[in-house]
């Protein structure tokens, strides 16, 4: 009997653990402004989370910052589910995939829920607003013209992008393959390979040197994305924005 | 195989599965002092959808481990039967065959475990479903590349998100899936011999038991229900990629060991496994409602999972028997 009572209170002893860390955040009467960026450990959405922390704050509302830890839209789906629970006011959304959230936002707005997408956009049925912090196209031409300084105007490029469904990531790529299409000066360089790292930094670095070996005339990487300032790509020939 | 003992009211309360329940119980009523919007029908109704895809692995791999036998090769199922339902659906295969697709490979992976397994006996079944493990989502990373498919017809969403009238068509599939699977564990000829199998394997294939045959069954049955998972994940997500469910196998393992099933073969029971189930799915909802960081989360689970693996051995010692 007694080793029972050992188990019960190693039970308890878990519980008792989640309840310490939960009196830390007990809920106060502020409305509740949430963010869902992609992934944690992302130096730009750390940035970003708190950005929107501060900004909440200045507004007298509660901030709630969650990422999953994989750049998943099955994760996000679960948070969505979560803080549609807590009665959020608002749900900002940062999507790892723009159509794979679309039922769960849907179900956000009926119940009251303001919800906006920003940095990496849903598709429109999914959110009310998308605030772009930065124009797509000027990102795009502008890396396109940026590299093609760097490599001499000629020669052959690829990207090493985010995941293959981030939004802003994508529509950035698309501007990048028109001005080379449309720009007379970029005729001579090529674009022969379009690399998802997920932004994590082990698969970047392993795709990056996947590049590297199957294109040895490889002059140049646009990398759209965090893990371009990370040290292990540092290393690598690149141009980063 | 257990021995046939007098009931006895004392030992029917001192199973792993009533500690389960107590837990269980302990979980929530934390949960409910952790967060006010815990308790709410609608939301641990909806709760409930996020973690029931891999459930339906769980049933088998139960099996699997009763064998003494392990499948991590699970996860890379899923996503290799989703990869090639969603492009088959997008080469004009009509939806409801793609579905059957996706079912069909599945289950041919799993055939595949189960043989290798059988043909190569020195092989345990770890390394062997590490590299089918590879092999499986290599093969979905060369079908799709990084690219994501979808655009599912729209009832194709109900198996993920519908419900039948206030209940989740999901949970009903898997109470079916449940009443089945313990059905043929508990209450047949074929379930004792699992567990004879699981005990001593020699023995078992001495007594005229086709032990080869079951294996193989249980590892196909296995990527059949892996196909199953792979149907209701992809319906919640709408799109499919080769990463999706990553770190599913863990996931699964984790719940069946929780359930009490012992990792060393021939002991355990289907509704342990279907309490951790749920167990492990609204710690982690309660945990989310008040905003615990990922990596927080998942140090509270694999505490539970040391609590389960140590706490068998005190109680399943002949004193406190």
């Amino acid at each position: 009997m007694k080793k029972i009572l050992t188990a019960v209170a190693i039970a308890l002893a878990i519980g008792g653990l989640t309840v310490a860390h939960a009196a830390t955040t007990a809920p106060s009467g502020k409305a509740k402004y949430a963010i869902i960026f992609k992934n944690t450990g992302n130096p730009y959405g750390e940035k970003e989370m708190a950005g929107f922390k501060k900004a909440a704050d200045e507004v007298g509302a509660e901030a709630i910052l969650k990422a999953p830890d994989q750049p998943t839209a099955e994760a996000q789906i679960q948070m969505i589910g979560e803080l549609i629970a807590q009665k959020v006011a608002v749900i900002a959304m940062v999507g790892n995939d723009p159509d794979a959230l679309e039922p769960a936002l849907k179900k956000a707005m009926k119940a009251g829920i303001k919800v906006l997408s920003l940095d990496s956009g849903v598709n429109p049925a999914s959110r009310m607003v998308h605030i772009n912090q930065a124009d797509p196209e000027r990102i795009g031409r502008v890396q396109v013209q940026a590299i093609a300084e760097m490599i001499g105007g000629s020669g052959e490029i690829a990207v090493l992008s985010a995941t293959s469904q981030a939004t802003n990531q994508n529509l950035w790529i698309e501007w990048m393959k028109k001005e080379l299409a449309e720009n007379p000066k970029m005729k001579n360089i090529k674009l022969v390979k379009v690399a998802y790292g997920d932004d994590l930094r082990d698969k970047s670095v392993a795709e990056m040197e996947g590049l590297l070996k199957t294109y040895p005339n490889l002059k140049g990487v646009i990398a759209p994305t965090t893990v371009a300032l990370q040290p292990p790509l540092v290393s690598q020939p690149r141009a980063r924005c | 195989m257990e021995l046939q003992q007098p009931f006895s009211l004392k030992r029917f309360f001192l199973q792993w599965e009533w500690m389960l329940v107590l837990i269980f119980v302990a979980v929530n009523v934390i949960n409910m002092n952790l967060s006010p919007y815990y308790l709410d029908a609608e939301g641990l109704r909806d709760a409930t959808m996020s973690f029931l895809d891999k459930a339906f692995i769980v049933l088998p791999m139960v099996f699997i481990i009763i064998l003494g036998d392990i499948d991590i090769s699970v996860a890379s199922i899923v996503a290799l039967a989703s990869v090639v339902m969603a492009v088959s659906f997008q080469a004009g295969v009509p939806m409801a065959a793609a579905m059957v697709i996706c079912l069909l490979v599945g289950t041919a992976c799993g055939f595949v475990n189960g043989w290798l397994i059988v043909r190569f006996k020195e092989l345990s079944s770890v390394i062997v479903t590490l590299a089918t493990m590879i092999i499986f989502r290599g093969i979905a990373y060369i079908i799709l590349e990084d690219q994501s498919a979808g655009k599912f017809p729209a009832w194709f969403k109900f198996l993920g998100w519908g419900y039948i009238g206030e209940v989740p068509f999901m949970l009903i599939m898997f109470v079916l899936a449940v009443l089945f699977f313990s059905w043929a564990l508990h209450k047949t000829a074929f379930g004792r011999r699992v567990y004879s199998m699981g005990n001593n394997v020699t023995a078992a294939r001495f007594s005229g038991i086709n032990v080869d045959g079951i294996r193989i069954l249980i590892f196909t049955v296995a990527g059949l229900m892996s196909g199953v998972t792979a149907l209701f994940l992809t319906s919640r997500m709408g799109s499919t990629r080769p990463n999706v469910a990553t770190g599913y196998e863990l996931e699964v393992i984790t719940m069946v060991v929780l359930g009490g099933v012992s990792t060393s073969g021939g002991k355990g029971r289907m509704i342990g496994a279907v309490i951790a189930v749920f167990l492990i799915g609204y710690l982690r909802y309660g945990l989310g409602l008040i905003n615990i960081p990922a990596q927080i989360l998942l140090i509270v689970i694999g505490s539970l999972l040391v609590a389960a693996v140590l706490v068998p051995n005190f109680k399943w010692s002949p004193r406190a028997r």
